[in-house]
């Protein structure tokens, strides 16, 4: 995908917040191909916002971010997987259909062209769930939804995958099997992978940096390992 | 009873057609009102659209001397066009949406609360402008009861554009739309604008309002709305089957309110929305039976 160490993003004293109100602030960071970034923090401290911010959905309030290999300034594309209760059931997708919305930021607008052949059947294979295409997106396990989310996000092949608290509300067992498929992703495609979460434990050591979000700023966790090798 | 039947071939078919064709298009627009949980726009752009509706009847007289277009003159007697009272219901409908859009932009209300603001202040609207024209009275009055008989062939042909250019439009793009509809914030940070394609999905709103309150009325429209999307989310296993599904129920229900409307003789608006609530129970009561492919609709 990237060639490691290349910036992506940067942000430069940003403040990130609400209707006038900062919940970041003096934010100094920068993202770059091909690392594993895990962003820790208690619940509330403003991961999800930070989150938010990487991703161009939310306009800093101070400070500026560059995108120094997008020629227009904007935010590249970005595979997103947010916190699964952010999702409404109401809609009936089956996981064909989930993932295929991943690959409408690669389509024309008007449909399929272009679209390789089996593209959805490769980004779900990806994740293990080889065939369950057209099985009721509502109708599989908390983990089999995640790892459909995670195609979604590949499927957009983008070389920045954000991940809001993927594991949240999954068993042990289902936690470990997606953080696998996620640290094997990363590997074989050398996606830089910003993953968030507040469990420290799960992956603080698959980690090739870590930064805290607390009391309103971002700080860098211990030294940065090299597991990108 | 054949005898009523028997009406629907000579004095009705435009209407019939014309009925058909609404269904069609405001089922196939509230599947996706339904899934943004917005179903009680169903309510009040249809009110607009009446009010956009009076106002045309009470400018008629000087719209005739200024503009004419879209007049038909009978003798003494001036009727706006199917047309004209589309086009008038279409901006009364995009005025409200825009102040909706505006308001929730700037995070003014509820949703709810301002949907109902919409409604109020679209009805009294449509009653206040109707004060003085009695022609313009029973026009909506017949318009509330559903009673769609004269739909000329002309109207017909535009209603059968617009829900034409609607279908086309959504089937083109219908994974950006849907995409944006379920989770906003992953399509823009793949790089798509959801505010374009949620504009689309209003201005769509807008077109399948303003023609089917002018073809059946604002009750038959919010029936469209809000009784087919909730019978076929319950028995679809993908968007799909909802999508299809939600256009046979509303189809559905408009045939079965015609066949109790002719031979019971009662109006048509009302039989088009008791023809829709019974398929809704009776898809309730066939949910056990789909329950193993479809997982439960919340």
């Amino acid at each position: 995908m990237s060639s490691t160490g290349e910036t992506l993003l940067r942000m430069e004293g940003v403040s990130l917040g609400y209707q006038g109100r900062p919940v970041l602030s003096g934010v100094d960071l920068e993202i770059r191909a091909g690392e594993f970034l895990v962003i820790l923090g208690p619940n509330g401290a403003g991961k999800t916002t930070l989150v938010r911010g990487v991703l161009g959905l939310l306009a800093p309030m101070e400070g500026r971010i560059l995108f120094p290999r997008e020629e227009r300034g904007g935010p590249p594309p970005s595979g997103y997987v947010p916190q699964r209760e952010s999702l409404d059931p109401l809609f009936p997708f089956t996981a064909a259909e989930v993932v295929e919305g991943g690959l409408q930021a690669r389509l024309k607008p008007w449909g399929r062209a272009g679209t390789p052949a089996g593209e959805v059947e490769r980004c779900l294979a990806e994740v293990g769930l080889r065939g369950i295409g057209p099985k009721p997106f509502g109708a599989l396990s908390g983990g089999q939804r995640q790892r459909v989310l995670i195609a979604r996000a590949l499927a957009v092949g983008a070389p920045l995958l954000v991940l809001d608290e993927p594991t949240a509300g999954l068993d042990p067992e289902a936690s470990e099997r997606v953080l696998g498929f996620l640290v094997r992703l990363y590997e074989e495609h050398r996606l830089a992978l910003v993953f968030v979460t507040h469990l420290e434990e799960q992956v603080r050591h698959r980690a090739s940096r870590v930064l805290v979000v607390n009391k309103g700023g971002v700080h860098p966790a211990g030294k940065e390992e090299s597991r990108a090798g | 009873m054949q005898g009523s039947f028997a009406l629907l071939g000579d004095l009705y078919l435009d209407a019939f057609l014309g009925s058909l064709l609404a269904a069609f298009l405001c089922s196939m627009v509230g599947a996706l009102l339904y899934l943004r949980r917005n179903v009680f726009l169903g309510l009040a752009l249809p009110q607009a659209a009446a009010a956009g509706i009076s106002l045309d009847l009470v400018l008629l007289p000087w719209w005739y001397g200024v503009v004419g277009w879209g007049v038909v003159k009978s003798g003494d007697h001036l009727h706006p066009s199917f047309a004209l009272h589309t086009v008038f219901a279409f901006w009364a409908v995009l005025l409200v949406l825009g102040i909706l859009t505006r308001m929730e932009r700037s995070r003014r209300g509820s949703p709810e609360s301002r949907t109902a603001a919409a409604y109020a202040v679209s009805l009294a609207a449509t009653i206040l402008l109707l004060q003085n024209t009695p022609f313009g009275r029973a026009f909506v009055d017949s318009m509330v009861r559903g009673e769609i008989l004269s739909i000329s062939q002309a109207d017909l042909l535009l209603l059968l554009v617009l829900t034409l250019f609607t279908f086309g439009t959504l089937h083109l793009f219908r994974g950006r739309i849907l995409l944006v509809l379920f989770d906003r914030e992953a399509a823009k940070a793949s790089g798509i604008r959801p505010h374009v394609w949620e504009g689309l999905v209003l201005l769509l709103a807008g077109l399948a309002v303003a023609a089917g309150v002018v073809t059946v009325g604002p009750l038959v429209v919010f029936s469209y709305f809000a009784l087919p999307p909730p019978a076929a989310r319950g028995l679809s296993p993908s968007m799909r089957s909802f999508m299809i599904l939600s256009v046979v129920f509303g189809l559905a229900s408009t045939l079965g309110g015609w066949a109790f409307s002719l031979s019971t003789d009662h109006p048509l608006g009302p039989s088009i929305t008791a023809a829709g609530f019974a398929l809704l129970l009776i898809t309730w009561a066939l949910r056990p039976l789909a329950s193993r492919v479809v997982p439960p609709a919340p």
